[in-house]
Parts: C-alpha cells; sequence; structure tokens
C-alpha cells in the first residue's frame, strides 16, 4: 500500500472517530434517549435488529428495489440519452420532459405513485422517475464529449455502424456514464427509502424505520439509518471502481 | 486499374476557392507526394478522395469501390484499446482471425513495434504511436493510402526513423499513395513523382518523377539534391499574396 493511501485511510479513520465522539458529547449534553441516542444505544439498537427474522427479507428487498429501479433507468436512459446525444431534435423533444421531471419535487412523484401503483412498486418507479435524466443528461453530454477525431478516422477506414458503437462511442462516454451513474445510486437509496417509509410494503428498511418511528425506538430509526449508510457506501465505492476502470482520460494524462 | 485519376477539380469554401481545375495523376503503386503551401487545400484534397468531403467541379476516377487508408497528422488510437486492438479494430471482418492477428504481427515488426502490441497509446512515446498509426494504414488490406502530412509533427530524429520506417512497408507491399507534405526532403524521399501545387487557389504548378528505388535514396546523392534544388527555385518563385 502506497504511503499517501495509508495517510488518507488514517485521516479518514480520525475524522470518523471524532464525528462518533461529537454524537456522543451531543447525546450526553441533550441527555434525552428518544431525542438523540447515544453511540452505544445504536450499536445496541444494530446488533437486535441485525438478529430479527425480518433484518435480511428487508435488506434484501430494499436492496432488489433499489437495483431494479436504478438498472430500469440506466439502460432507458443510456438508450435515450444516446439517442439525445446524436439527433438534436430528439434532444429539443426531450427536454421538457426531463425538466419537468428534474424539477418536480420527490415527495410529489412518491404520492402520485402510491395512487398509481402497487406499494411495492412505489420505491422502484420512484427510484427509476429520479435517476434517469442524472443518467439520460450524462449519456449526452458523453456522446458530444465524443473525440470527432477518433470517429473520422473509424470513417476513413469503413468500420461497420456496429463497431463504431462499440468500438467508437460506447467506450468514449463510459467515464461520464459511470459518472452520471455513481450520483444516480447515491440517490436511489435515499429516495427508495423514502417512497418505502409512505408506501410502507411488507419487508422494507423504510417500513422497519416507520414501525421504529412510530413505536419510538429511536436508537433502531438510527441504526436503520446506518445500514442505509452501508448500502449506499457500498455502492460508492463499486462504482468508484469500476470508474477508475472506464476512465481513460485520467489515464492519458500519466 | 490505372491508379487514380483527378481531373479538373474545384472545390471552394463559401466564397474562398481552395482549389481550381485541379488535374493529375496518381499511378498505380507508386507513391505520388503532393508539395504545396499551407492552406492549399492539400488535406481538402484527401477528404474528398476519402469520401468525406464533395467535389463542386470535376471528377475523381479509380477510387469507386476501393479500400482507403488514411494516415493521418496525428496517429489517432484508440485509448481504450491496446496496439493490437487498435489495429484489429480496423481489420475486423477482413478475415480469419488467425490470418488477421499474423498480419498485424508482420507489420508491427517491420515497423519495430513487436513485443509492444499489449502496451496502451498511454504507455506509447509520440513516435511509437504514430508507428502504430503507420503499421494500421499498412495492415489494413486497402488498394489507396493516403497520407495527410504524417511526420509534420514530429521531431527530426522522430522523422527520420519514421520515414526510415516506412520504406520497408513500402517494399512489403506497395501501394497506390498520394503523400501530402510542405516538405521538401520528405517528398524527395518517398515520392515517386512529386506534384507541385501553387498557393490557394492550388494549380499543379510542376510534376517531377524520381526513379531511385525508395530503399536506395539518400538525401545526399546527386539526382535527389537536384530535384531539391529545382523545387526551392519553383517555390522562391511562387509570390505569396
Amino acid at each position: 500500500m502506497k504511503p499517501s493511501t495509508i495517510k488518507g485511510a488514517l485521516i479518514t479513520l480520525v475524522s470518523a472517530f471524532i464525528l462518533i465522539l461529537f454524537w456522543k458529547i451531543l447525546s450526553l449534553i441533550l441527555g434525552i434517549e428518544l431525542i438523540l441516542p447515544s453511540p452505544e444505544a445504536t450499536l445496541k439498537g444494530f446488533l437486535k435488529i441485525l438478529v430479527s427474522p425480518a433484518f435480511w427479507p428487508s435488506v434484501l428487498s430494499t436492496l432488489a428495489r433499489g437495483v431494479v429501479g436504478f438498472l430500469i433507468a440506466f439502460c432507458s436512459g443510456l438508450i435515450v440519452g444516446t439517442l439525445a446525444g446524436l439527433f438534436p431534435l430528439f434532444h429539443l423533444c426531450l427536454k421538457p420532459l426531463l425538466t419537468v421531471i428534474k424539477s418536480t419535487p420527490v415527495i410529489s412523484i412518491i404520492l402520485l405513485a402510491l395512487i398509481w401503483f402497487h406499494t411495492a412498486t412505489v420505491p422502484v418507479f420512484v427510484a427509476f422517475l429520479m435517476t434517469f435524466p442524472i443518467i439520460c443528461a450524462n449519456t449526452i453530454a458523453g456522446i458530444r464529449g465524443v473525440d470527432i477525431s477518433l470517429v473520422q478516422m473509424a470513417r476513413a477506414y469503413s468500420v461497420s455502424k456496429k463497431q463504431m458503437l462499440f468500438g467508437v462511442y460506447l467506450p468514449s462516454i463510459a467515464p461520464f456514464v459511470i459518472s452520471g451513474a455513481s450520483t444516480a445510486l447515491g440517490i436511489t437509496w435515499k429516495v427508495v427509502i423514502a417512497a418505502e417509509v409512505l408506501a410502507m410494503p411488507l419487508f422494507a428498511v423504510g417500513t422497519r424505520m416507520q414501525n421504529a418511528r412510530i413505536n419510538l425506538e429511536t436508537a433502531e430509526v438510527f441504526a436503520w439509518t446506518l445500514i442505509s449508510i452501508l448500502l449506499s457506501s457500498l455502492g460508492e465505492v463499486l462504482m468508484d471502481l469500476l470508474y477508475k476502470k472506464v476512465n481513460w482520460n485520467e489515464r492519458n494524462k500519466d | 486499374m490505372n491508379g487514380i485519376r483527378i481531373d479538373s477539380l474545384g472545390k471552394s469554401f463559401g466564397e474562398m476557392p481552395v482549389f481550381r481545375d485541379l488535374s493529375f495523376e496518381v499511378p498505380e503503386r507508386r507513391i505520388t507526394a503532393l508539395l504545396g503551401p499551407s492552406g492549399c487545400g492539400k488535406t481538402t484534397l484527401l477528404n474528398i478522395l476519402s469520401g468525406t468531403l464533395e467535389a463542386e467541379e470535376g471528377e475523381i476516377l479509380g477510387t469507386r469501390g476501393r479500400k482507403i487508408s488514411y494516415l493521418f497528422q496525428e496517429p489517432r488510437l484508440l485509448p481504450w484499446k491496446t496496439v493490437l486492438g487498435n489495429l484489429e479494430f480496423v481489420l475486423k471482418g477482413s478475415g480469419e482471425l488467425a490470418d488477421i492477428k499474423a498480419r498485424i504481427m508482420k507489420f508491427l515488426d517491420l515497423v519495430g513495434l513487436l513485443g509492444k502490441e499489449h502496451l496502451y497509446p498511454w504507455q506509447l512515446s509520440g513516435g511509437m504511436k504514430q508507428r502504430a498509426a503507420l503499421a494500421r494504414a499498412y495492415a489494413f488490406p486497402s488498394d489507396i493510402i493516403l497520407m495527410d502530412e504524417p511526420f509534420q509533427a514530429l521531431d527530426l530524429n522522430l522523422k527520420l526513423s519514421l520515414l526510415k520506417a516506412f520504406v520497408p512497408l513500402w517494399v512489403e507491399e506497395p501501394r497506390t499513395s498520394l503523400f501530402v507534405t510542405h516538405d521538401i526532403q520528405e517528398a524527395i524521399l518517398l515520392g515517386h513523382s512529386i506534384v507541385l501545387l501553387s498557393p490557394s487557389p492550388a494549380r499543379v504548378r510542376r510534376i517531377i518523377p524520381c526513379s531511385i528505388p525508395l530503399e536506395e535514396r539518400n538525401l545526399a546523392s546527386g539526382e535527389l539534391q537536384g530535384i531539391e534544388k529545382e523545387l526551392y527555385s519553383l517555390i522562391t518563385d511562387i509570390k505569396l499574396e
């Protein structure tokens, strides 16, 4: 491991420790577990829900909803964004729709989805709708950033359209798309859990949080929040690894 | 097939004529060096020949249905593919995979890049990148090679080593080539005939043949020095507007 990496990891650990210390001091000052539970009470709550029978079904169901919503947004955003990047007229037609989706409050989308869909489908739909514009916009930016000299080279050698798409366009837009996907995945967990809190499907992290809130189990709300942070961090780490693999521009600077 | 014939070609960008009534021949399996000042439409002519631009007047015979390789000023390698991947990208579909690989290796060997086929462009020096582009142009089974000042951006040492690398490629598979340059020495080292163009709107000023085989050319030889002097005197005569 490089010394700079070790140093970076140490700084992160120290920062996390300071944050927990700050949390502990604040909970001591307040002295009411119901409002701000201490870190150890949260840990206790975390261990309690970890062994509860509803833990894995809830986490896996939330995970599945997030992944499905994200994948639908990723695939459709990639296709629609590619078309909009290649055909300016299509982009102009698409612009109002993207603006409406981006400007609509998440809560409005969740409430409307509650009217339109089954409770378990609501989080999937909300995740799709909130992340689709991000993937789409990044794909459009990627298509516009394609090095035209490489396209001319491929044309000069009369490569097929399939080769042009898979050999020139897709690798060119990959860093933009993965960067967008990383942002979108972070948002996915937030909106999926928010939608679950209101829709309350049978197995869901959001449902567990809502139940804990109703029962005034603040430490449990904190523990479920910790789980959602872990889910989000895992996605971020995976996306970062993927981004490093496809970011050719950074490698070219070496 | 009798090479390429450019007949009374005319092209302008808006009000500005690039060339007018441009006519000359590019003989089959010979290198024709197109020498002219900057802005006289040399690259435009290559773009018309490759089909990416259209001429307004005249016609071109001998390019239809023929495969073209294009060697650009910059290497234009795909940064996400290795040297081998870059060559495979343009050769895909031109034969059996094993034959394509063998052909690629042969040309990488000729340009001195054997053993570097698994490196990415960012791992190569500027000269190595241009060698890879040279190998790509020659490995592609084309009938015609268009070269747009491929040695222009290189320093003198790299330029000379690349010119040296070019000769075995040509000897291995001679092809109908149009080599655009504004460097007299490059033109006389590689051209079987040198077409000298006037400034814009370009016209053919003189066509000078050179019969010495490429592998025997030496800038110190009497015949090449004679051609160089002739070209210098013709170019310095041209009044730039």
